[in-house]
């Protein structure tokens, strides 16, 4: 744990925090410290370069959007992955059962919230300022699982589609999970809506990790970013054959252009990561803060 | 003020020497009312009443019915005649009506945005509105943008803005853009020219993302001073519009006097004392009897200089009156510039020298005069700038100061041209390809493009070249923005050029100001000086790379005058061609280029030139639109015959240039000429625009040639010089330029030659041939062409380029550039390692740029880039590239280059062997 001892007030509270919840999650096993297998990664890493064919790389599956269109669509139970992320589905389970969470859910005028009823969302881009959705992940629990749904846009004019793909998770969800999502994919979602007259708001109560972790963690990491809460908190190594975020705009472009998959199932897998750390990052929070998301 | 008793005392000075060559009064002018057809809403009378309104002009009240009939309206009436209640009042019905409605006005400046906001803000409180109206520019806070963004009725820009920060984020404005109902087009007389064809297809985008949120607004377009408003107004926006212009506002008596500088001596250039002193003077005198003044001068630099020269005369007589003088341009820091502005409408300041930027309509309070140095150009822009003067209906003065310059003398000549006819014609070309492809980028970035149609003729052929680049890409018939950058960003509706030069003091770090790539050499090269805010900075630096000019602080006595060298180097293509007179006159595309080679250093007060220095600067190309007048060969013989030189060649070339803006509202520096290209005759008289592909200006000429050239002769005609001075038939160049010696370029041209030569061409025959043959060029062969040349362009696009945003921001990160090693001549070691750092930046460079899959091809050749080479030669394949010989390709290429393919060994036969020899001279030259 990197986090030093006794310095400051909420360094301590976090440490105790952390200490509780993860007895309480994982007391027998090591932490989780690897990142899970990729069953196409070793592909994928071998044929670096050459032409990679999406589809076979990331097991994708072409869907109908229900307002025209198509999309494709890569969806993965977490139980059915290799790597232990069975636990993370637990532990998920058992953090929405705490008390801490019925207090913040009730604050919010949500009845108690059921594993069910949580969304978690995360975009990839192709720019900062209001320029193409291509990604959009989003985790549900299903079935006593967590379940990855990944849409994604084969080129520029899919983009409808897997917005409107997305509206059709919403309606049985009452929670938003997200990270950095208030400023970021939240407004991004209802500004590329507009720009494609696609309707899809996302108006239920949203915890946004980030602005939760800053208040619980931040005084004592470096920086509150994701993958920093990954390494630090979740006590996860660093990233295999990951793809660096400022390059995703100009991988997904080449892509559209050459349709080599090479770099866009790195992205999948990037984007699949980013949702696993939110849910874990839920988990891990400390239970003695009131109103702590 | 009593402006006969001021004409008096000066005329009774003891330094008066018959300065005023003509005075004008127009008389006060009483004001026409009319009732608007509908009633006002009560709480609109309310606030027009406690404002002390009593009633409307005739121009308002037509404008008001006319917009509530549906119609587009542009109105045109004189400066301060009461053209904002026009649409303020309409504005203020919509927005009683329908609380949720939005507007948008737009501005050409921030500074007319602000002014504007104040009177807006004071109309709705009258009213009772309470919504939300704000500016939202450069200068606009970003918690305050939210709120605009967010929550506005009405939001006051300027066309940069709409183009660079609301069209690509439209998304963000869907309530904005949605509730539309009124967009505002102020000042419609500036959009002309660039700037003109740019907003157009701004607009075109504009309705295009309007029609998307299911709203289609009302446009009002409003004027003072332009000829044909009805056809500007639709060609801007591409709507029907209906014409206002019965003016009923008020006027008091103003009189007009032309100033003329006493000649000197009897040389024939800079013979006349210099406008800048005798300005000087006038304003200071009218500081000193406490008459507030406004001077207007052309340059950035005059304007500086002016100032300079008012608060060293101030300082003498009265230093309490030095305080109240400020300078005013663009390129200051915008909270400098409201400052200036408040401090100017709040009294505080006497006088104010300043250029065309404070021009436009900013209520500038009580100013009793203004001096107007050197013609402005054209004569929207002289009315425009002696309508800040004066603007509560109280005399005022009006001085034109005449500069030593063709038209300038001939204005001050003919003071009817001036007050006798309609203003000029305003020009745009918003089909340009050039233009448009940058649009249609922006276009697919902001929603996928099906009807291109909608950008004109050529835009199909655009969005394939763009698509070859990977800049946008078709999917299902549509057309979609394909890369990385925000094209929005890298594309200003002022400038031709791609990127701008940052100036950047060396001491402070502090960013200065802007100046576009193209102007930056004439104005930055190293040694020139530069003038900002009274003080005066050397250039240290240019680095045409990074886009940077280095500036340090120094006191000199002295300015600097660029040469620069600007030439057609061949004709692309005819694209018309008529019978003038005895020879032909052609309209077509040619290619030309640009050098700044040396520069001046000129005294303050004497104008003496100190020394002149040389200069190693790379050369610019241009592809562009030309007018060219080929005389008869028999007539050059003839005059050849009489004993007289072909030199009046030139002098025409020159004479036309400086008279064209008298039909077209364009400027002289929008021009140039030159005599002679590879593929044209050799006495070809060629009048090209300094924009890629033009901008209609000589089109328009070409159409009017009839009308243009007897006036030039007769202005040649009427100079009162020996035998050619720089009013008629243009400057003496230096020793430095003797390019085409044995043209005699390099005296001033022979004014008895130019009348010979074109008195010659016009006896020749008709001047309005009927028929106006258009050379059958097959659309094959043009798209040919046309497809050609966009790729050349974004091939320049791809260079290295830093972006600067439309406002200077203080930038002091932008680190110092590394001192290059210097390299020995005979140390063959380090130039090798230099250059295989550059290839590596260069390949650091091509690899953010360049996608992974050209990425190979790209760097394989990667070699250090080269000056010139590409600039002197059409491309490789063009059919009318000229046979380069071994030996002159040694001349222009430079040594490191790799060798050209072996061209074939022909002698160059074109033109005449005269003009051969002068070709040779140049290249070594």
């Amino acid at each position: 744990m990197d986090i030093k001892d006794g310095t400051s007030r909420p360094a301590q509270d976090v440490r105790e925090g952390l200490i509780k919840r993860l007895r309480r999650v994982a007391p027998p096993a090591a932490p989780l410290s690897s990142p899970p297998p990729w069953q196409s990664l070793a592909n994928i890493r071998a044929t670096a370069g050459c032409q990679v064919d999406f589809v076979a790389a990331t097991g994708a599956v072409e869907v109908q959007a229900p307002r025209g269109g198509s999309a494709m669509l890569i969806e993965q139970r977490l139980t059915d992955m290799s790597g232990g992320w069975d636990r993370l589905c637990i532990a998920f389970k058992t953090a929405l059962a705490d008390a801490t969470w019925h207090g913040w859910a009730h604050l919010q005028g949500l009845g108690p919230v059921a594993p069910e009823d949580v969304l978690f969302l995360d975009l990839e881009t192709t720019g900062l300022h209001s320029t193409p959705i291509f990604l959009i992940g989003v985790m549900v629990f299903e079935n006593d699982s967590l379940v990855v749904r990944q849409y994604f846009a084969r080129d520029y004019s899919q983009e409808r589609a897997i917005l409107s793909l997305l509206a059709d998770e919403l309606p049985s969800r009452r929670l938003l999970v997200s990270f950095n999502g208030k400023s970021f994919d939240v407004p991004y979602v209802h500004t590329r809506s507009a720009a494609t007259a696609v309707s899809c708001r996302l108006r239920m109560p949203h915890c946004d990790l980030l602005h939760t972790s800053r208040r619980v963690w931040g005084s004592g990491l470096p920086n509150c970013r994701l993958q920093t809460l990954e390494t630090y908190i979740c006590r996860r190594g660093a990233r295999e054959d990951d793809i660096d975020g400022s390059r995703i705009p100009e991988a997904y472009h080449a892509f559209v252009r050459t349709g080599n998959g090479a770099e866009m199932a790195l992205c999948v897998k990037h984007n699949r990561l980013d949702l696993i750390t939110l849910a874990d990052i839920l988990t891990r929070l400390p239970v003695a803060r009131a109103s702590c998301p | 003020m009593n402006v006969d008793a001021f004409l008096d005392d000066l005329r009774r000075g003891k330094d008066y020497a018959d300065q005023i060559a003509y005075v004008r009064t127009v008389e006060a002018r009483a004001a026409v009312y009319a009732r608007p057809a509908r009633p006002l809403p009560p709480e609109i009378a309310d606030m027009l009443k406690a404002r002390g309104i009593e009633q409307l002009y005739s121009h308002q009240a037509a404008a008001i019915d006319k917009l509530a009939e549906g119609h587009n309206v542009v109105v045109v009436s004189a400066t301060a005649g009461g053209k904002s209640l026009c649409y303020q009042l309409p504005l203020l019905q919509t927005l009683l009506a329908d609380p949720q409605s939005t507007a948008l006005l737009l501005f050409p400046t921030k500074a007319l945005a602000q002014d504007q906001l104040r009177s807006l803000n004071a109309a709705m409180t009258g009213a009772g509105i309470g919504a939300l109206a704000g500016v939202y520019d450069g200068d606009t806070p970003a918690s305050l943008r939210r709120r605009l963004r967010d929550g506005a009725s009405v939001i006051l820009t300027n066309p940069d803005m709409l183009h660079a920060a609301i069209m690509p984020q439209h998304g963000r404005w869907q309530r904005f853009l949605a509730n539309l109902r009124l967009v505002v087009l102020d000042e419609l007389h500036v959009y002309t020219g660039l700037l003109g064809s740019n907003v157009a297809n701004l607009m075109r985008r504009f309705h295009r993302v309007c029609g998307h949120y299911g709203s289609c607004p009302q446009m009002v377009a409003c004027s003072a001073t332009v000829a044909n408003p009805l056809e500007l107004a639709q060609r801007l926006t591409g709507r029907p519009f209906e014409l206002v212009d019965n003016d009923g506002s008020p006027r008091g008596r103003r009189t007009y006097v032309f100033w003329n500088p006493p000649r000197l001596r009897d040389t024939p250039w800079r013979s006349r004392r210099s406008a800048n002193v005798e300005a000087h003077s006038l304003m200071a005198e009218l500081i000193r009897r406490g008459h507030g003044t406004i001077t207007f001068s052309k340059a950035k630099m005059t304007a500086e200089m002016i100032h300079r020269y008012v608060c060293e005369n101030l300082q003498a007589s009265d230093p309490a009156l030095v305080k109240k003088v400020t300078p005013y341009r663009g390129g200051y820091e915008p909270s400098q510039r409201r400052e200036i502005e408040k401090r100017l409408f709040a009294g505080e300041l006497l006088g104010v020298s300043a250029t065309r930027a404070l021009e436009l309509g900013i209520d500038v309070g009580s100013l009793e005069a203004a001096i107007i140095v050197g013609y402005p150009g054209t004569r929207v822009s002289f009315f425009q700038q002696t309508g800040r003067a004066g603007r509560n209906g109280r005399d005022t003065l009006i001085i034109l100061v005449g500069l030593d310059t063709s038209v300038n003398q001939y204005i001050l000549g003919h003071p009817e041209y001036l007050f006798g006819r309609a203003v000029e014609e305003a020009v745009i070309d918003p089909d340009n390809p050039f233009i448009v492809t940058g649009h249609l980028r922006c276009a697919t970035h902001e929603l996928p493009l099906e009807d291109s149609q909608r950008f004109g003729p050529d835009a199909d052929l655009a969005l394939s070249v763009l698509a070859e680049n990977g800049k946008v890409r078709r999917i299902d018939g549509q057309w979609y923005h394909a890369a990385g950058e925000t094209p929005q960003h890298e594309i200003s509706l002022r400038d031709c050029v791609d990127a701008n030069v940052l100036i950047q003091d060396a001491d402070t770090g502090a960013a200065m100001g802007e100046v576009n790539r193209f102007d930056a050499p004439p104005i930055l090269h190293p040694g020139a000086i530069y003038m900002h805010l009274g003080q005066t900075y050397r250039v240290t630096d240019l680095d045409l790379d990074r886009n940077v000019a280095t500036v340090k602080a120094v006191e000199v006595d002295y300015y600097t005058d660029p040469h620069g060298g600007t030439d057609v180097h061949h004709v692309d293509q005819p694209l018309r061609e008529k019978p003038f007179g005895g020879g032909k006159a052609f309209w077509g595309e040619v290619t030309a280029y640009f050098n700044t080679y040396a520069y001046d250093k000129v005294h303050f007060y004497t104008l003496d030139a100190v020394s002149t220095h040389r200069l190693d600067l790379p050369t610019f190309t241009l592809e562009t639109t030309a007018l060219w007048l080929v005389p008869p060969e028999q007539l050059m013989a003839d005059v050849l015959a009489r004993g007289i030189d072909h030199s009046g060649l030139m002098g025409i070339g020159y004479a036309t240039r400086m008279l064209l803006p008298l039909l077209v509202t364009c400027d002289t520096l929008d021009f140039s000429h030159s005599i002679g290209a590879v593929n044209a005759p050799w006495n070809s008289i060629f009048i090209y625009e300094r924009y890629p592909r033009g901008l209609g200006f000589t089109q328009k000429a070409f159409e009017r040639l009839g009308e243009l050239m007897p006036a030039v002769l007769a202005n040649i005609k009427a100079c009162d010089c020996d035998d050619g001075c720089p009013c008629c038939v243009g400057k003496p160049l230096r020793q430095d330029a003797t390019w085409y010696y044995d043209r005699h370029e390099a005296f001033i041209p022979s004014k008895r030659s130019a009348i010979a030569i074109l008195e010659g061409t016009l006896a020749g025959g008709a001047l309005n041939a009927p028929a106006v043959d258009e050379l059958i060029e097959s659309d094959e062969a043009r798209r040919t062409r046309l497809e050609r040349m966009l790729r050349r362009r974004l091939e320049q696009m791809r260079k290295p380029i830093m972006f600067h945003p439309i406002e200077p921001v203080i930038k002091t990160e932008i680190p110092a550039p590394t001192p290059s090693a210097k390299l020995k001549g005979a140390d063959t070691a380090a130039r090798r390692l230099h250059r295989k750092d550059l290839t590596r930046e260069l390949r650091k460079r091509l690899a953010n740029k360049i996608v992974t899959d050209q990425f190979d091809a790209m760097t394989a050749k990667v070699s250090p880039p080269q000056k010139v080479v590409k600039a002197h030669h059409p491309p490789a394949g063009y059919p009318g590239r000229p046979d380069v010989t071994a030996e002159s390709a040694d001349q222009i290429l430079p040594a490191a280059a790799p060798a050209p393919p072996a061209p074939p060994k022909k002698p160059i036969i074109l033109g005449n062997p005269l003009a051969a020899a002068a070709r040779r001279k140049k290249h070594k030259g």
